[in-house]
């Protein structure tokens, strides 16, 4: 297994993808205390428009990304109070209306069109050492953020408004929350792709909750879960000649189901 | 006595409802306070705008400067898909006097010690919140509320849902705190029952009357039938009161 990692082209792509499935696993955690997780799988699709409009316009779509999807974290963030539209149903057409725009410039630009397929299901292996140089800085930033601002994200996610009553500052913390969620989706989204980030999101986290009793526990098995599934699924990719990003998904979604079967049989066991 | 929050013509509401067009009303130091309504009349809305989460489109709320708001959400509200502990929970109401990239101090712990001692739940400081029952979960909210040495005690529905055991014993807990430590108390119920017996002052919402503080020696079957558009008696048991 260690062979086909010598190679550069799947260095690059594994450290791509350790860096972006481990972010993505620890900001998970918050996705789902927050209960945010249409948000997660909207502001993905914004980024992958954001890259689109990207690749159609020339502008470098990392920027477009990025943009897009900051405005996408202010929209969302700012409190809704429309009593005939659900915020559930903005976050819906927020995804059909990002996904099908991304298409169309997509399928209107010739040179886009080859790497189209690949904003949607990712391919770890055009990670190039430029995307890790970002990527890297990024990660220290946003690791630096949340080593300050553990304790004050986790309470404003767990309970917003009693955290505000003890003098937090409640909005703040929570738009920076959601503003290093934006930035990793929109960093990740070109390299890896809508479907691998959106998953690495949620899977991983949904794993270390399945598994951990400690809350600490979730966020390191949620980490450990999803660098685990990266480096088996890049194997398997490698060796079967398999999309990344969807094997990766596809090694996600058996290690839950896996970890799902062992809590049920602990339970039962138990009894 | 200190007034220390006070509400002037202050119009509050979400988008385009207004929940409370001009409420006037003032609360002052070592009140007890119970705000009676139905679901959907504005109960949590008031407590929101005590608060300071709900700022007046209109009008003005002032408050003391020395408030120290203890805060209990309902229960209901609490996330429990996440294994979070009793303590850990308590403590959580301390992580603005821990300070960012600090861990908690002796002192921190010693004061959500305290906190579950008082609430009576200190046994229960490592068990995870969602294996708790009713009473026990909103013990666990009252000593976060506490575990920040509060003056002012708000109470969001403290008694929904729980058995009558539970009930009285909550309620003789906030009347032991408002007491002992000579706290604020404002609880809101949509129940007077739960209420009448402890709080010292009321107000009733979606009456016809616009909202207003009525001090318990005020409180009479005629007033009461008023307020709720039927026939209300007061009835005297044991020492306490019941409304039918």
């Amino acid at each position: 297994m260690l062979e086909i990692f010598k190679e550069p082209f799947m260095q690059t792509a594994l450290l791509g993808g350790l860096i972006t499935a481990c972010l993505c696993a620890y900001l998970g955690v918050f996705v789902i205390l927050k209960r945010i997780v249409f948000m997660g799988i909207a502001l993905s699709q914004v980024a992958a428009l954001g890259v689109a409009s990207g690749l159609f316009s020339g502008i470098n779509p990392i920027i477009c990304a990025f943009v897009l999807t900051l405005s996408g974290i202010i929209l969302l963030w700012i409190p809704f109070t429309e009593k005939n539209i659900s915020k559930e149903s903005l976050l819906g057409f927020t995804y059909a209306f990002c996904a099908a725009t991304a298409v169309i410039l997509i399928a209107k630009n010739p040179l886009a069109e080859a790497r189209g397929l690949n904003l949607i299901s990712g391919n770890l292996l055009y990670t190039t050492w430029q995307d890790l140089k970002i990527l890297g800085i990024a990660s220290i930033l946003i690791m630096s953020l949340h080593t300050i601002f553990f304790k004050e994200f986790i309470f404003v996610s767990f309970d917003r408004e009693t955290a505000f009553t003890t003098g937090l500052k409640a909005n703040l913390l929570d738009f920076l929350l959601y503003l290093t969620i934006g930035i990793v989706i929109s960093l990740s989204m070109k390299i890896c792709g809508v479907i691998f980030v959106f998953a690495s999101l949620i899977i991983p986290a949904m794993i270390g909750l399945i598994s951990a009793r400690r809350i600490g526990m979730i966020f390191f098995v949620s980490c450990i879960a999803s660098a685990l599934c990266v480096t088996i699924g890049l194997f398997l990719s490698f060796t079967w000649d398999l999309p990344s990003g969807p094997t990766i998904v596809g090694v996600y979604s058996l290690l839950f189901i896996l970890s799902f079967l062992l809590r049920l049989w602990k339970t039962y066991y138990k009894k | 006595m200190k007034r220390i929050v006070e509400f002037r013509n202050a119009k509050l509401g979400y988008g385009k409802r207004v929940v409370f067009d001009s409420l006037s009303l003032s609360i002052f130091e070592g009140d007890f306070l119970g705000i009676v309504g139905p679901n959907g009349s504005g109960k949590t809305t008031l407590l929101r705008g005590i608060i300071g989460l709900l700022k007046p489109r209109d009008g003005e709320i002032i408050k003391d400067r020395d408030l120290r708001f203890g805060y209990c959400m309902q229960r209901q509200f609490i996330d429990t898909l996440f294994p979070f502990t009793v303590f850990e929970i308590v403590m959580m109401a301390r992580t603005k006097i821990i300070g960012p990239f600090k861990k908690p101090r002796s002192i921190d712990k010693d004061k959500v010690s305290e906190a579950l001692e008082i609430t009576g739940i200190q046994d229960l400081a490592s068990q995870p919140f969602y294996n708790l029952s009713g009473g026990q979960k909103q013990r666990t909210i009252i000593a976060r509320a506490l575990s920040i040495e509060p003056n002012f005690l708000i109470l969001d529905e403290p008694t929904a849902d729980l058995d009558i055991k539970a009930e009285r014993e909550i309620m003789e807990l906030i009347k032991t705190l408002h007491l002992s430590q000579k706290l604020t108390v404002v609880l809101v119920t949509h129940e007077l029952n739960e209420v009448i017996n402890y709080a010292q002052k009321f107000i009733f919402l979606d009456s016809k009357m616009p909202s207003r503080i009525i001090a318990k020696q005020d409180l009479n079957e005629d007033l009461l039938s008023e307020i709720f558009q039927t026939r209300i008696k007061l009835k005297d048991l044991d020492g306490k009161q019941i409304v039918i």
